[in-house]
């Protein structure tokens, strides 16, 4: 029985955003082979005051439906503005992206979804006005969207806090909110920015828990920018490792973990060879020479 | 945007094609921004004179003079106008310094006192809302339609900007660098002179523009209503004797007074600020 | 509670209703729960504010008092037509009810249009200019030079063109009041986190939606900085114009009573007038809390 069609549509009783377990089968999540992110030979330029920088260079990379795939690379390698590209948010300097078939070339596609590190909640909105901002903007009348933007609420564990505002929230519940405000026009791909860069190590383990079990939920495609390799070897099927000035990708590491994934997973040997080979990428890179001028 | 394809090219060639790129993109935003600025600021100067000779044309020249009668009153009139201008100058000057001096010295006294500055903040508050410019026919009549009566209430009007602006500068320090003084035994008069001075010098400075602004009002409402001597006792003047082209000088003379004011204030800021290597508070 | 004084007894603090438990394999029960500790603590707190109530009030109206009875010694020395003291100046308050009282009207309708007028025109002028860079960079000089002279020099200006009556006053209220506006509404929908604004792009919202829903919610603490600053020049600005055109308006009392050396209706009036700017004043401030408290926004930092 597949379960993934019942996502798309408005959801009937019970499904997967109630967050129980469904029983029969489902396909595996990202075992998916169609190609949702296809990114050909990306450059990316810009002036920035007296200095030049260039971001991305060619930067070429095709992400598979419902694949959850990290981007991680020291600082300023490119790998926040390799995102922003994807949404639409940046124009590539050459060469093309393409979400779903459909050329990348401003923002305000309907099937992504950002996730931001500051969680940019508006301030003057509760929580549930907030998870129902993007179907404002895009026109869906209130009540249709109103029934999952609650069923959302329930699926990252914040309801009852509807009416809150988020300056009474602490970083991770904003961050959960965030979260919902972005799945909840459905989007096919979901596009995260060190989303739990900004809160302490003990959260960041519980959020990383909680979003596989949203993942789980509602399977999208994923492309998570983070810092911290554990993070990004414990979430992500593929690990993309770039290298700074110019931004480009060093390697693309699998990670040979099954999903669901659990906390005891944190000691099997395979994470630990992950997360190895990932340190050992980034070292290689300080010792190694710059590319380009 | 997107050129030729890049067929194996080094990195060099790619790094220079870009920047080229960028480069030139760059040169073309920032002519294209100074173009219309400029041409936009000389559309707002042309359509200003277009405004005022139209207005000059429907209206009988005894109330709305042309550009060019201002002009001619402007060089006829410079004697008279010379004659006015150094007094509202001094009453400026000396307002600006008394109310300075004054702010400062109290605000630096009130701030030593958290009691004292608890206890007098909501008349610091009400002195805000009152129109101080109200006490003008007052002091007029108490000390005269001389200099004093002017200076005196340019004086109070800028007076009070700085006082605040200098409570709040001094309270805001840095905690952890108050912290760091006080673990090495600094006195309270060591503190504040290496310290809280500096950290209050961007509100003060603001301070200072704000209070310059506020002594050209004083000196100018003072002068309004003793209407013997100055550049605003010209102006009541010749409104009530109908010279309206004199009147329309003076405004322009007083505009440039005010304006270098204005700039030398803040000219002084931002040198005092750099030297200092100090930010300006925000807005 | 702890019972017995050979009992070791602990600070420790528990959540609950007190548990014992073992120290050095010894029963404890702690001698003071945390609920007692915050009740105290809560009791100290409440009892030094209602202190400092006291005193800090008591102190300004000492000061008050001390400023009052300075100025009736002051005045008891001079004519009372030279300088009035508090006695004196009631007097004239009520001699020149009639004139005071119209006056005040006056003033306060020149105030409040003016006030109105200007901060119409500071939101919608704000606005225009405040998403536009292009505009902003065309017109800085003009801007800057607004704000360096005082507005409140054209006076005579504006009263030989629009008379004596109540229209010059409320033209150079507005004219006043417009640039707190104007500056404050220009930050305020500049001054927008990255990120909230790249939400809005990524979500493809119009340029009218981003405004509304973002830009201007946003700007409004910084809006409500403008409008106190507002009804202060507006208020500054109508008792000048009064000044200059007479007639109407408690400014012009004054001017009345200045020529007819009546020193305490001058006082009067003035006594009238700072009434009058307070009340615009705090009016504005509560028009502020309201706003704010609706949008759940605070101020914004000083």
């Amino acid at each position: 029985m597949d379960r993934s069609e019942s996502v798309t549509q408005a959801p009937p009783a019970a499904t997967i955003l109630d967050g129980r377990e469904p029983s029969g089968q489902r396909p595996p999540v990202g075992a998916a082979s169609r190609v949702a992110i296809r990114c050909r030979d990306v450059h990316k330029f810009y002036l920035a005051g007296e200095r030049s920088v260039y971001a991305l260079k060619g930067i070429s990379v095709d992400v598979r439906e419902r694949e959850f795939v990290s981007i991680v690379g020291k600082s300023g390698c490119g790998k926040s503005t390799l995102l922003h590209c994807i949404a639409g948010l940046l124009p590539v300097s050459h060469g093309d992206i393409a979400i779903g078939g459909e050329q990348v070339s401003k923002p305000g596609r309907r099937d992504i979804g950002l996730v931001f590190q500051t969680s940019a909640l508006l301030r003057w909105r509760t929580a549930l006005e907030n998870i129902l901002l993007p179907a404002e903007i895009f026109g869906l009348p209130r009540q249709q969207v109103e029934a999952r933007a609650r069923q959302l609420l329930r699926l990252v564990e914040m309801d009852g806090f509807e009416h809150q505002y988020p300056n009474q929230l602490s970083g991770g519940m904003q961050q959960r909110i965030a979260i919902a405000r972005a799945l909840v026009h459905d989007p096919s791909v979901l596009l995260m920015d060190e989303p739990f860069g900004a809160l302490d190590a003990q959260t960041r383990e519980t959020m990383n828990l909680e979003l596989m079990r949203i993942w789980e939920a509602t399977p999208k495609t994923v492309v998570f920018v983070t810092h911290d390799l554990q993070e990004a070897a414990f979430l992500s099927n593929r690990v993309i490792v770039m290298s700074a000035r110019p931004g480009t990708i060093q390697e693309i590491v699998d990670v040979p973990l099954p999903h669901p994934r659990g906390r005891d997973m944190l000691y099997s040997p395979e994470f630990v060879a992950t997360v190895k080979r990932l340190r050992e990428l980034l070292s290689a890179q300080r010792e190694g020479s710059r590319d380009g001028t | 945007m997107a050129p030729e394809a890049l067929v194996h090219p080094s990195d060099a060639d790619l790094y220079r094609h870009f920047y080229d790129h960028e480069v030139r993109e760059q040169a073309r935003r920032r002519r294209r921004a100074r173009i219309v600025n400029l041409l936009g600021r000389s559309v707002i100067v042309a359509a200003f004179l277009g405004l005022w000779t139209a207005a000059a044309a429907v209206y009988p020249p005894i109330i709305v003079p042309s550009p060019l009668a201002t002009w001619r009153a402007l060089v006829t009139e410079i004697g008279t106008l010379a004659q006015n201008t150094p007094p509202t100058l001094l009453e400026i000057v000396l307002g600006f310094l008394a109310g300075s001096v004054l702010g400062i010295g109290l605000g630096a006294l009130v701030a030593q006192s958290r009691w004292a500055e608890i206890v007098l903040r909501p008349y610091l508050v009400v002195s805000q809302a009152v129109p101080k410019v109200a006490l003008a026919p007052i002091l007029v009549i108490l000390l005269g339609y001389g200099l004093t009566s002017k200076v005196t209430l340019a004086a109070l009007i800028a007076f009070f900007p700085l006082l605040e602006n200098t409570i709040a500068g001094l309270r805001r320090v840095d905690l952890d660098s108050l912290r760091l003084l006080q673990s090495l035994g600094a006195t309270r008069w060591q503190i504040f002179t290496k310290l809280r001075v500096f950290c209050a010098l961007p509100l003060v400075f603001a301070g200072l523009r704000i209070a310059a602004v506020m002594a050209t009002l004083g000196a100018i409402v003072a002068e309004f209503v003793a209407g013997n001597r100055g550049l605003g006792a010209l102006l009541v003047v010749s409104m009530g004797t109908f010279s309206t082209p004199l009147l329309y000088a003076t405004m322009v003379v007083l505009t440039a007074l005010a304006f270098s004011v204005y700039l030398l204030a803040t000219w002084l800021e931002r040198k005092a600020l750099h030297r200092y290597n100090l930010a300006a508070p925000r807005a | 509670m702890a019972q017995t004084a050979d009992r070791p007894s602990s600070m420790s603090t528990y959540a609950v209703a007190p548990a014992s438990h073992l120290v050095d394999g010894r029963e404890v029960t702690p001698a003071i729960t945390r609920r007692e500790l915050e009740e105290r603590e809560i009791r100290a707190v409440r009892a030094r504010r209602r202190r400092e109530l006291i005193t800090h009030n008591a102190a300004r109206v000492a000061v008050f008092i001390a400023v009052l009875v300075g100025w009736h010694l002051l005045a008891a020395r001079y004519d009372s037509n030279l300088l009035p003291g508090p006695l004196q100046t009631y007097a004239g308050l009520v001699r020149s009810w009639k004139l005071i009282s119209a006056g005040a009207v006056a003033t306060l309708v020149e105030i409040g249009l003016g006030f109105g007028l200007g901060v119409f025109g500071g939101l919608v002028l704000g606005s225009i200019i405040g998403v536009s860079k292009t505009m902003q960079g065309v017109l800085h000089p003009f801007l800057v030079l607004y704000q360096a002279v005082p507005k409140t020099g054209l006076a005579p200006m504006i009263v030989l063109i629009l008379g004596f009556g109540i229209l010059p006053k409320v033209v150079l209220a507005a004219m006043t009041a417009v640039f707190p506006v104007l500056e404050n509404t220009i930050i305020g929908v500049q001054r927008v986190e990255e990120d909230s604004q790249r939400l809005f792009r990524v979500l493809g919202a119009s340029p009218a939606q981003t405004y509304f829903k973002l830009r201007l919610i946003n700007a409004l603490p910084y809006i409500m900085t403008g409008l106190r600053g507002a009804i202060v020049l507006a208020t500054v600005s109508v008792v000048v114009t009064e000044f200059v055109a007479g007639r109407i308006g408690l400014g012009a009392v004054m001017m009345t009573g200045y020529a007819q050396l009546d020193t305490p209706m001058v006082f009067g009036a003035l006594l009238a007038l700072t009434a009058i700017g307070l009340a615009c004043y705090f009016t504005v401030c509560l028009i502020e809390t309201l706003v704010l408290r609706w949008f759940n926004l605070e101020l914004p930092a000083s």
